[in-house]
């Protein structure tokens, strides 16, 4: 299969080129350079709308072992589980020796060179010993290294953890949202120029030993790509290896590099943020210069650019070079790796090929269907749901059930998105109170500005340098009845302020108003949004005599990743406006009356109903009950009493796999505000399972799969299901590999531990007294002190469809196709005749 | 009954301790054991805490010596229970029934729960026999042994170099702390004749006002004692540790800087009897305390994440502490550490909540105000600041010059009401400015009930030697005030400041903490044989 350079990197560079054909052959080189260099950092969410990012997401054009041959030689870090792991499944003996052998087959297949027949035996060996061959040394794999590195490493010196803290005070300072009261006053320049302000100010890395630093700044072009290149040819770096050293200066602070990514992601300033990433590089090495002249290192580059770099030249990030063989031990991990997804493939196809269920149930008319977020988490809830009635069915879809909001909460001048962040909100919402007046609606927008305002003024006061003593005196030990009700959960740390200002009964009536003067949703714009989600769901007919929307949102104090634990469809957020604006559309009359003209009759005894799930307690909460006429009353209570009963189950199942956790302990943890697992997210997640789900009725799943239905009958077009392999599909691998990525090498990918960690900025994580911004996930969330609960799996998507109607997704869409045959992950398609799974080489394969 | 109360109180430190001395590798096989230990334990210390406060209630202080060491009676063991030493005990014990639970669900699965847990158990307890101590030689030892727990506490996370090196910078001033101590011990005992609060007490305030008090050995003796409390009480030159020590887990942090950081106030009050007799030294100590507690604020003003600007915070407040430690005004000293403990325990705890805190306030910093308009509401606001401090004061009865330190702290009260004031003026809403006048009303009358309490509550034991007649006192006051008030100028007025070349460097210098951690970095990798500065 090809790894060259893909077209559209090969593309950009032309275009470079053609743009600036006046300029010399070396500023095009360093630019197209600079542009691949960018592609290859996947960006970091602030945690106010923290999402799921799959780390290795500018390289899935590259086959899996080849990213990481990449990546583990410019950085210490490792996109294979660690050995400790790797090793325990092989004590355990928890695969079988088939599925290793199983394994070596499609290892085979997707790295013909590197595991070939002769080295099986050889391999199956150290599989049946129990040994994983011998780890190389620290620096062993490493092409390229930065100055501070070699220094350390050679002297016993601290250079990276003082350049690296350097780096991220001057981000902090520049990217900070409202920590300091007193901000950087360079924040409007670029990074870098404001960089050089504050560098040539700033004593301390030339007091801590690197002499000449600030003086090194007076030398350097304003413009960072143009510093880049001097400070290349200060190093001595030829130019054949500027990419792998300046690949490496960029990973080695990656966090905020991601961070800088992420602005140049959905935003119009995509400009200036790319800039701010070039001069994030440019920052990096007037470090690494500075350093490497101060510690009189003849020729840098030379010990910069190790042995093995030499068959990575002359395009590291471009092509993979075929002279580059991992070494037996990776090669022994990866075997481990792929078996262990063997087997959890093999076992969960079983399970689903055990089911003889018929499908005339779907005939008879529901009572009450539930719509779920595709999230692992509905799973559970799903399944004890459906154990509850037989006249209650559940399907999944993407938890923003297709409406991309931007929702703007009362007394609030913008918005949060509430969808994928793949796309951006096509319509804003306003919250609102039910029948309550404009005057009223004005009031209280207008006491909520007042508020924070003087929330605000007696934050000055408290925090003041003038004030502060004369605060905590008078007012200090009114924080001791604080401590008690918080340590009891009787109070939350903070109040939310999501309910200010409004009486109890009105605090039941706050949603999502669609008729807002400032939505200005035409019928026929309704009438398409809400023909988009029935067609994606597939409910065109049988609709049953209650519908709910389920969105699904976590319930925790003090915990800055709560975001994380929201619903990430609805970026990051609750999906409870989503859910209530798609309930809001299907009951609108007129829309319905619209629909009918397109085919869709909704009959008249069906009403539409938003709720919320909240994963942490599993409480469900409907909306907008008081609006439902008479005769659903009745249903929709069964609905809520199954809902409960089904809460009830599904605490108790969840509450095995938390330690020392009682059912009622579960509920405790939505208000214990020293819980680092307040649950468990969407650890364990493996499988992506499209298809109908009577297939997968009734088994137990574990909590580890995305559930999505689809109905390829009714999809004679593809359409539905090109929606779901370039969406959902998309974005269940971005979460998929986070969790992998954080579970199989936590130092490189995670964010460490939560104890110690300290929100910066009010948008990122630092851990402990500083270093780089953290961009994964903590420790406490993928393994809870005796095992992971996360295991390192890449996902499984399993569909429901024909081969044919997958292969032309996957031809259309060059990415997708990518994650597939790539081994980001593995594609299994279930039709009639059997059950097929996609190698590397792009053909079929059938599974016993 | 002195016998019992003194036991109870004995056995808040001793219960502690004595869990405390659970090994470590037993500790983390029997988490679950431990938690409930440490639950009960903290539970039932503060139970003694209290039974023993409520007893003393009515019988001043409590002196028994228990045993000593034959022929050297100066060599002893035993409690001295007072209203200061109530006040702490009761303070340590209840922060430390939160920490404990804090740390109940925030350190599961650690794998070295068990040990964390009994490292705090044992801080806890060696913190409090410092407090019931009742003589010198106990209490240094009793510091010595806090010290080594709490660096147990600070390498929980062993494998990270960044925790190890901040231990150890902690614990290079920490020792010469201690060297500090042991030197004071030796001059005292010489002077005195012995290590006993009540002996020595009583032999230095005879001294008060005599020339026998005016020794330079005696001067000595509370120089060393003053510089002592400001290693560990964080002060400046001896800050620089504090803000890197988010390496521990954040029940750590909120253990020392509610419970332990505040051990060299406690030091200074409770030595007040000798340390008054040196003008010097509590000039010195007032001055430092002041310019601490202004470089606190103004870094703290820069730091961008949660954690380092509580730390920063905690150093001025600490600052702010030692400065009225050295004006003499010992009741407000000790209110400030217990209202001080608690507030930061809970904003160190809480500090996750940053972003709903965040979210309850206002998006962007805007002003609406021109530089005019906010220069009118300053002086009007400072007008009725004042006119709410002198209303206050004739409604309690007090007079700033009969209070020690009593201008000084007159003067921040003010400036605070003031800011208070106009910030809520700087709003636009009259609601709101009317609104903080009323506030601004309430914080001065409750500051001065806490502070009449805490007098009272102190009245037999510190020193209530008037500090501010001689010259030298009178400009100590006056160099603290103007200090403030230059503060209170540039906190009003950044913004008119903020184009100005200079406040660009004096911003990243702020930023930088002044770079005053770098000579510990450097001391610390000389000792350690390092070749470049630590981290």
């Amino acid at each position: 299969m090809s790894v060259d350079n893909p077209p559209s990197d090969g593309s950009s560079a032309t275009d470079y080129r053609d743009r600036e054909g006046k300029n010399d052959s070396v500023t095009c080189d360093l630019k197209a350079v600079l542009s691949r260099l960018e592609k290859l950092i996947s960006p970091l969410w602030p945690l106010a709308d923290y999402v799921a990012v799959n780390p290795f997401v500018g390289m899935s054009d590259r086959r899996f072992l080849d990213a990481r041959h990449l990546l583990v030689s410019v950085r210490q870090c490792d996109p294979l589980p660690g050995s400790d792991y790797l090793q325990s499944l092989l004590e355990k003996d928890a695969i079988p020796r088939r599925d290793f052998e199983a394994a070596y087959e499609e290892c085979q297949e997707e790295y013909p060179d590197w595991f070939d027949e002769a080295d099986r035996e050889r391999l199956l060996r150290h599989v049946d010993e129990k040994s994983l061959g011998d780890p190389p040394g620290e620096f062993a794999e490493r092409g390229f290294l930065t100055v501070a590195e070699l220094v350390d490493r050679d002297q016993n010196t601290r250079w990276q953890s003082h350049i690296t803290t350097e780096i991220s005070r001057h981000c902090a300072a520049h990217f900070d949202r409202g920590q300091a009261t007193w901000p950087s006053p360079w924040r409007g320049l670029p990074l870098y120029e404001a960089w050089l302000k504050r560098a040539g100010i700033s004593k301390r890395l030339d007091s801590l030993g690197i002499s000449g630093f600030r003086g090194l700044m007076g030398f350097l072009p304003t413009e960072p790509d143009r510093a880049i290149r001097s400070l290349l040819e200060m190093l001595g770096v030829p130019q054949e290896h500027w990419e792998g050293v300046l690949l490496s200066q960029l990973m080695s602070i990656s966090g905020w590099a991601a961070f800088i990514r992420f602005q140049s992601w959905n935003s119009e300033e995509t400009e200036a943020a790319a800039e701010d990433l070039v001069g994030l590089l440019a920052i990096r090495l007037t470090c690494d210069v500075a350093l490497a002249k101060s510690s009189n290192l003849t020729n840098p580059a030379k010990a910069l650019i190790r042995e093995g770099a030499a068959v990575l030249a002359p395009r590291v990030v471009g092509a993979c070079d075929s002279a580059y063989s991992p070494s037996l031990h990776v090669r022994v991990r990866y075997l481990v790796l792929k078996a262990s997804e063997v087997h959890y493939r093999r076992r969960l196809l079983d399970r689903i090929d055990r089911r003889t269920v018929s499908r005339n149930a779907q005939n008879l008319r529901p009572l009450v269907q539930m719509v779920f977020c595709i999230d692992v988490r509905s799973e559970v809830f799903r399944r004890h749901l459906e154990e509850q009635n037989e006249a209650i069915v559940t399907s999944g879809f993407a938890g923003f059930f297709g409406i991309p909001l931007e929702f703007v909460r009362l007394g609030a001048s913008w918005g949060a998105a509430h969808c994928p962040v793949l796309i951006t909100p096509s319509i804003t919402v306003q919250e609102g109170i039910r029948n309550a007046s404009h005057e009223r609606l004005a009031e209280v927008s207008s006491y909520r500005r007042r508020l924070r305002k003087a929330r605000k003024a007696w934050k000055i006061f408290q925090t003041s340098a003038i004030s502060c003593f004369s605060f905590v005196e008078s007012l200090g030990l009114g924080y001791l009845p604080k401590l008690f009700t918080d340590s009891m959960g009787l109070t939350p740390p903070v109040g939310d302020p999501s309910l200010d200002g409004l009486t109890d009964e009105e605090k039941q009536l706050l949603g999502p108003d669609l008729d807002d003067e400032d939505t200005s949703l035409s019928t026929e714009a309704r009438a398409g949004l809400a023909e988009k989600i029935l067609r994606g769901l597939g409910m065109l007919e049988n609709f049953a005599e209650v519908v709910v929307f389920c969105g699904h949102a976590s319930k925790m104090v003090n915990n800055p990743y709560q975001a994380g634990y929201d619903c990430g469809a609805c970026g990051g957020h609750s999906g409870e406006p989503n859910a209530r604006a798609a309930a809001a559309l299907l009951n609108d009359p007129a829309v319905r009356e619209l629909l009918g003209d397109r085919g869709i009759a909704i009959p008249e005894n069906t009403r539409f109903l938003a709720a919320v799930h909240c994963t942490t307690t599993d409480e469900v909460k409907f909306f907008d009950l008081q609006e439902v006429p008479e005769t659903f009353v009745e249903t929709v209570g069964k609905a809520q009493r199954w809902c409960e009963a089904a809460g009830e189950a599904a605490r108790h199942e969840r509450s095995g796999r938390m330690r020392n956790a009682s059912d009622e302990r579960l509920l405790y943890r939505a208000r214990d505000w020293s819980e680092v697992r307040p649950e468990w997210g969407l650890a364990g997640n493996a499988a992506f399972i499209v298809g109908d789900r009577t297939h997968t009725l009734g088994e137990d799943l574990r909590g580890r799969t995305f559930l999505h239905d689809y109905d390829a009958s009714r999809d004679p077009a593809g359409e539905v299901l090109e929606a779901i392999m370039t969406a959902p599909m998309v974005v269940t691998s971005w979460i998929n590999l986070q969790y992998y990525a954080s579970a199989a090498d936590n130092r490189g990918y995670g964010s460490g531990s939560k104890v110690i960690h300290d929100v910066v900025g009010q948008f990122g994580i630092l851990e402990g007294n500083g270093g780089d911004l953290m961009t994964g996930l903590p420790w406490q969330a993928v393994h809870d002190g005796s095992r992971f609960q996360h295991e390192p799996l890449r996902l499984l998507v399993v569909i429901e469809a024909t081969r044919e109607a997958v292969a032309s997704v996957l031809t259309k869409h060059e990415g997708v196709r990518q994650l597939a045959e790539n081994g980001w992950l593995s594609l299994v398609v279930r039709e009639a005749s059997g059950t097929f799974r996609r190698t590397a080489s792009g053909e079929w394969r059938m599974l016993e | 009954m002195d016998l019992i109360i003194s036991l109870v109180a004995l056995a808040v430190p001793v219960l502690l301790l004595t869990a405390g001395l659970t090994p470590s590798a037993w500790a983390d096989r029997h988490v679950p054991f431990m938690r409930g230990l440490a639950s009960v334990v903290t539970l039932v210390s503060f139970i003694c805490a209290l039974a023993a406060a409520v007893m003393l209630v009515g019988t001043g202080a409590v002196d028994v010596r228990y045993a000593a060491v034959p022929g050297a009676p100066v060599l002893n063991f035993g409690v001295y229970f007072d209203s200061l030493a109530a006040t702490m005990l009761l303070l340590i014990t209840c922060i430390g029934i939160f920490i404990v639970r804090f740390s109940m669900r925030y350190l599961d699965g650690d794998g070295h729960q068990g040990q964390f847990l009994r490292w705090i158990l044992f801080t806890l307890g060696s913190v409090l026999l410092l407090v019931v101590s009742r003589n010198l030689l106990q209490f240094t030892l009793a510091w010595i042994v806090t010290d080594f727990g709490l660096h147990q506490l600070l390498t929980h996370h062993a494998h990270r170099p960044w925790a190890l090196w901040t231990a150890r910078k902690r614990s290079l001033i920490a020792g010469l702390g201690d060297v500090l101590l042991v030197v004071a011990l030796f001059a005292s005992y010489m002077t005195f004749g012995s290590l006993d609060y009540t002996v020595v007490f009583e032999a230095a305030v005879a001294m008060q006002g005599t020339s026998l008090g005016k020794t330079a050995l005696v001067g000595m003796i509370a120089s060393l004692f003053v510089i002592a409390a400001m290693t560990k009480s964080a002060q400046f030159p001896f800050h620089s540790w504090l803000p890197d020590t988010m390496e521990a887990p954040t029940p750590v942090s909120a253990l020392m800087h509610a419970g332990i950081i505040n051990a060299g106030g406690f030091l200074v009050i409770r030595l007040s009897p000798m340390v008054v007799l040196s003008d010097a030294a509590l000039g010195f100590l007032a001055i430092n305390g002041a310019l601490t507690a202004l470089l606190g604020g103004v870094v703290m003003f820069t730091q961008t994440s949660v954690k380092r600007s509580l730390a920063f915070s905690t150093i001025a407040q600490m600052g702010f502490m030692m400065l009225q430690c050295g004006l003499g005004s010992f009741s407000a000293a000790l209110l400030h550490i217990v209202a001080h403990s608690l507030y930061k325990a809970h904003a160190f705890l809480s500090s996750g909540s940053i972003l709903t805190l965040a979210a309850r306030m206002p998006p962007s910093q805007s002003r609406s105000f021109s530089w005019k308009a906010s220069l009118g509401m300053s002086f009007l606001s400072t007008i009725l600041a004042v006119a709410i401090l002198s209303a206050s004061l004739f409604l309690f009865g007090l007079r700033l010059d009969e209070k020690p330190g009593g201008w000084v702290l007159g003067l921040v009260l003010a400036m605070a009401l003031s800011r208070l004031m106009s910030t809520a003026m700087e709003t636009g809403y009259l609601r709101l400015s009317i609104l903080g006048i009323g506030a601004a009303a309430g914080v001065a009358v409750l500051y001065l009930s806490l502070f009449e309490v805490m007098d009272t509550l102190l009245k037999e034991t510190v020193s209530h030697q008037p500090v501010a007649d001689s010259p030298f006192d009178i400009t100590v006051s006056a160099v603290a005030m103007a200090s403030f008030f230059l503060m209170f100028i540039l906190t009003h007025f950044t913004q008119g400041f903020s184009h100005f070349w200079w406040m660009h460097r004096f911003y990243v210098h702020a930023n930088n903490g002044f770079y005053l951690d770098i000579p510990l970095r450097r001391i610390t990798a000389r000792i350690y044989g390092q070749r470049a500065a630590v981290s």
